[in-house]
């Protein structure tokens, strides 16, 4: 078994750092969801807020490392362009360019992805800069948390879009 | 009345006090204006991601001043561009905002429109109908 390099930076991009990503939204979302005078004391918010803290710049934190390395370390990979005569396997993007039947996960699916991907850290950053700034204070103000909330899903809802379609370019044109 | 009856009075109300000023120390009151700032920086940045994916389909030239390194692209610009113009759009609206209570309404509409329009200039088939050729 032998992992390349180009192999090894997309398993920490997608995989690897995908799964942490999964974790902190997790725990986010739960945290800002219960973030209710009715649900908790006050000694639980307190206890409370320093998972949310972790859970939101975790997050944030996490969406960055992955569009800089998805976008400056593996797509120089994917788009480079082949010499004359060269195997396109080693060519993602242009490999499913040449194939009608697979040039769809190019055109739609990398171009959608490389663009939306980059929500995801913006948003993030937000959520968590109102979550800090604005603290425990959310959970007396619903109008604000919901629409902390609504940020947070749509900065996860980006990145999945990016990450499903990271998984399934991957796997009709892997970069090797 | 015995002792421990006394005891049992004095910690139960200095628990009540300890929960008084836990509560005065977490909801001492803090205007709301920052944390609009920031969301509607973040959805500010949003919208010009997808406008600069649009501009860029739509005009060779805005892609061909996007590509600030030739191995990333266009992409390297327009993202690059999107990230000064939310932190900029960012730094002006907490100036702005940072002593005020802002009405959460209208920043619930102003968000909405945003995420929905930068999505839409951003997703393939909207801005290929504009690419020329």
């Amino acid at each position: 078994m032998e992992v390349s390099a180009r192999e090894g930076w997309t398993i920490v991009h997608g995989l690897m750092v995908g799964t942490v990503f999964l974790v902190a939204f997790a725990g986010g979302v739960a945290g800002l969801w219960s973030l209710r005078m009715e649900l908790v004391t006050i000694e639980g918010i307190r206890e409370r807020m320093r998972r949310l803290y972790a859970g939101v710049w975790g997050m944030a934190i996490i969406a960055w490392v992955t569009v800089i390395t998805g976008t400056y370390v593996i797509y120089p990979w994917y788009r480079s362009s082949p010499p004359e005569g060269a195997d396109l396997e080693q060519y993602p993007r242009s490999f499913l360019l040449a194939d009608p039947d697979k040039d769809l996960w190019h055109k739609f699916g990398m171009e959608w992805k490389e663009h939306i991907g980059w929500a995801a850290p913006i948003l993030a950053t937000a959520v968590a800069f109102v979550v800090s700034y604005y603290g425990p204070r959310l959970a007396r103000d619903n109008k604000l948390r919901w629409l902390t909330m609504v940020a947070f899903v749509a900065a996860f809802a980006a990145a999945a879009v990016a990450g499903v379609f990271g998984a399934f370019i991957n796997k009709a044109a892997p970069i090797r | 009345m015995s002792e421990s009856t006394v005891s049992m009075g004095q910690g139960a109300a200095s628990a009540r006090e300890g929960t008084a000023s836990l509560e005065a120390m977490l909801f001492s009151p803090r205007p709301n204006g920052p944390a609009v700032a920031a969301l509607l920086a973040g959805a500010a940045g949003v919208f010009v991601l997808g406008l600069n994916t649009f501009l860029a389909a739509a005009a060779e030239g805005v892609a061909d001043w996007f590509r600030f390194q030739d191995r990333v692209g266009p992409l390297s610009g327009k993202t690059t561009m999107a990230g000064v113009a939310w932190l900029v759009v960012w730094a002006l609206l907490a100036a702005v905002l940072w002593r005020r209570n802002v009405r959460v309404e209208w920043v619930w509409a102003i968000v909405i429109v945003l995420l929905v329009v930068g999505n839409l200039l951003m997703f393939p088939p909207i801005y290929e109908r504009v690419e020329p050729g």
